[in-house]
């Protein structure tokens, strides 16, 4: 109960405000390298490029008059969209496994996924043209095991960039989906289960929508990761798989036309916010719209 | 056999740790039986034995005769409300307890589910907030909540596990009320676990008490609380002052018994012959201080203090072997002075009878 009309938690607050204002101002403090960092080695020549490009508005105007831009951004996003999928479908069920193992087993299978990230992206794109090439090891095993009569083209094209780029892209769905699952009670699917679900379906009506932000995360970051990605499509893929970070590449290093290059790198920047803002919204109004049901 | 649910022999092993060591009771139909121990006693282990949960080592559970100890959980049929709610967070409250209704081993047709959804809203008192998530409704809203979904099916049996722990006492008494209406309301058969005894008590229609992974007494309060079978039961519901001493006599149904120096008699029960030893049990209630009756058993002591507490005057006084009595009074005006001698009075009838406990030696009063 409140003595003499004060509550004794009220007298508290008076005094420690300033205390951790100033505690939160020397909190910021902290932040100053990571941000001076960011300032110098990102916005400013984001800023630059983007200048560079307002220079020449007319080129905007040529991005959207010759097809070749478009389409290239077009064939870019299914392919992005293609190793979205491919590692949504690879990564979910491997999340909910850890989930529910062991500590020790979690501990294990991190382990194995980080893994990748210890070698370079080079040397493990080189590593898929040794395994999909016309004379690899999958194609030769094939060939021993008389499955197919001549070898199967599996790289310089879809497939092989798609392989290569989900391949890099998985650990960081991964890792996304598994930091929202962990936040699902496990308990919910127990006692979904006594009021008469399924397994399936305790997964598909309880767990899935609660991890539902988890998988847009995910998806958000291998998308926009896949759509900017150069090296990997560069050495598996084919004429057809040129994404648009490539054209941007031609323009910057061959044609040294960097004002052109500039423009192109802002529509794919504005692009991908684009894509971004837009699914956020979607989903933000679809649960708006479940919550007036 | 008319049991609803039947619970024979349950052994839940855990390692060489023995969860459950041979758990065996009945529940009638329409009955709420508590489940009351403390905890590592084994109740919710019971719990989930029943409900499906985890699978015992042996033992069977037998649903109106028919063993349901290997069948899945999602057909059993089983109404469960566990000690968090687990209420589904991204459903509003209408859906969560629609849930049940559109599974495939409970669907009804879409009428048939508005008309159920919406009598069990009624019922637990939640009609008007159908559309509210569960971030949105109070404790004891998700508690009715919780309660509704694991009804609508009309499951055999409801099973409740510590279902008020986390809520304040006031709302925590209203459920308990709110529980009882309900249970009368639908006939419904219920298991409730809790660690309070209160709460049993104030519940139940039968308590049994776990201690151990094994079943130390089944009974009604009443039974539980003035005839307890062990020392454990007799500790664990409220007060006991118990001594030990050696028979002396049986004689018209009363017994005689000798306590160090002293002689105390008590109602005689089956069994019971010259020289065994027994223990006696008194409620802090039947204890009188200072106030002689004629025709009761009396013993010399000295008060260590005396408490008033309002409903009670509470005064412990120390026997003449250093066992401590409570005595719990209707309060005096005043209370008595600490270091008094005095002597302390009950009624024959209301000295009990525990079953013989070897451990405990013979004490010494003097008179």
């Amino acid at each position: 109960m409140p003595l003499f009309g004060i509550h004794p938690r009220a007298v508290h607050r008076t005094t420690p405000p300033t205390k951790s204002i100033r505690k939160s101002c020397g909190n910021l403090l902290l932040l100053v390298p990571a941000l001076g960092y960011l300032c110098i080695f990102f916005f400013f020549p984001i800023a630059f490029l983007l200048f560079q490009s307002a220079l020449a508005p007319g080129n905007y105007l040529r991005v959207l008059q010759e097809p070749v831009y478009l389409e290239v951004m077009y064939r870019t996003a299914k392919m992005s969209l293609a190793v979205t999928i491919v590692c949504l479908a690879l990564g979910y069920p491997f999340a909910y496994f850890l989930t529910t193992a062991s500590q020790r087993v979690v501990n294990l299978a991190i382990g194995v996924v980080m893994m990748p990230f210890w070698t370079s992206i080079l040397v493990r794109s080189y590593a898929w043209l040794v395994l999909l090439q016309r004379e690899g090891i999958i194609n030769k095993a094939l060939l021993e095991l008389r499955l197919i009569a001549r070898p199967l083209k599996l790289v310089y094209n879809l497939n092989g960039v798609i392989c290569g780029i989900s391949y890099i892209m998985l650990p960081y769905m991964i890792l996304v989906l598994y930091a929202s699952m962990r936040n699902v009670d496990l308990q919910l699917l127990v006692v979904a289960r006594s009021l008469g679900a399924t397994r399936l379906r305790a997964f598909y009506k309880i767990f899935v929508p609660l991890t539902a932000k988890g998988i847009m995360e995910g998806c958000s970051l291998v998308f926009i990761l896949s759509f900017g990605y150069f090296i990997t499509p560069a050495l598996l893929g084919g004429r057809e798989q040129t994404t648009f970070s490539m054209l941007i590449d031609i323009q910057m290093n061959q044609l040294l036309d960097w004002r052109f290059g500039a423009t192109l790198s802002a529509v794919l920047l504005l692009v991908i916010m684009l894509l971004v803002f837009g699914v956020r919204r979607i989903v933000r109004l679809e649960r708006s719209v479940q919550w007036l049901q | 056999m008319n049991a609803h649910l039947r619970i024979a022999n349950l052994v839940k092993r855990y390692g060489p740790t023995a969860a459950l060591d041979g758990v065996s009771f009945e529940v009638e139909p329409g009955e709420l039986k508590v489940l009351l121990g403390p905890s590592g006693s084994g109740k919710s282990t019971v719990l989930k034995c029943v409900a499906g949960l985890i699978s015992p080592t042996s033992g069977r559970i037998l649903l109106r005769g028919q063993d349901i100890t290997d069948i899945p959980i999602h057909q059993r049929k089983i109404g469960l409300v566990m000690q968090g709610y687990s209420l589904f967070p991204h459903m509003s409250a209408y859906d969560n307890v629609a849930f049940p209704l559109r599974t495939p081993m409970h669907r009804c047709g879409q009428k048939e589910l508005q008309k159920r959804v919406a009598q069990i809203f009624d019922l637990t008192g939640l009609t008007g907030l159908e559309g509210q998530r569960p971030s949105e409704l109070s404790g004891g809203e998700q508690q009715r909540v919780a309660l509704a979904r694991a009804l609508v099916f009309s499951p055999e049996v409801l099973l409740l596990d510590e279902p008020l722990a986390a809520l304040d006492r006031e709302l925590r008494e209203r459920m308990q009320d709110e529980i009882r209406r309900i249970h009368t309301t639908l006939g419904m058969t219920i298991i409730y676990v809790t660690h309070d005894q209160a709460e049993a008590m104030k519940v139940a229609d039968r308590i049994a008490i776990l201690n151990r992974g094994q079943v130390a007494q089944v009974g009604s309060a009443l039974e539980l609380y003035e005839s307890p079978s062990n020392e454990f039961v007799a500790r664990f519901l409220g007060g006991a002052n118990l001594l030990t001493g050696r028979v002396i006599s049986i004689l018209d149904g009363v017994i005689k018994v000798e306590v160090g120096k002293c002689e105390l008699r008590a109602p005689s029960v089956d069994g019971l012959c010259q020289d065994a030893l027994v223990t006696l049990l008194v409620r802090p209630e039947r204890v009188r201080v200072a106030v002689p009756e004629a025709d009761s058993n009396c013993l010399p002591g000295t008060i260590i203090n005396s408490t008033y507490l309002g409903s009670a005057l509470q005064t412990d006084v120390s026997l003449s072997d250093g066992t401590v009595w409570r005595s719990s009074m209707t309060p005096a005006r005043s209370s008595f002075k600490a270091g008094v001698t005095t002597n302390i009075h009950w009624q024959i009838e209301d000295t009990h009878i525990l079953p013989t406990q070897q451990s405990v030696n013979s004490l010494h009063l003097e008179a």
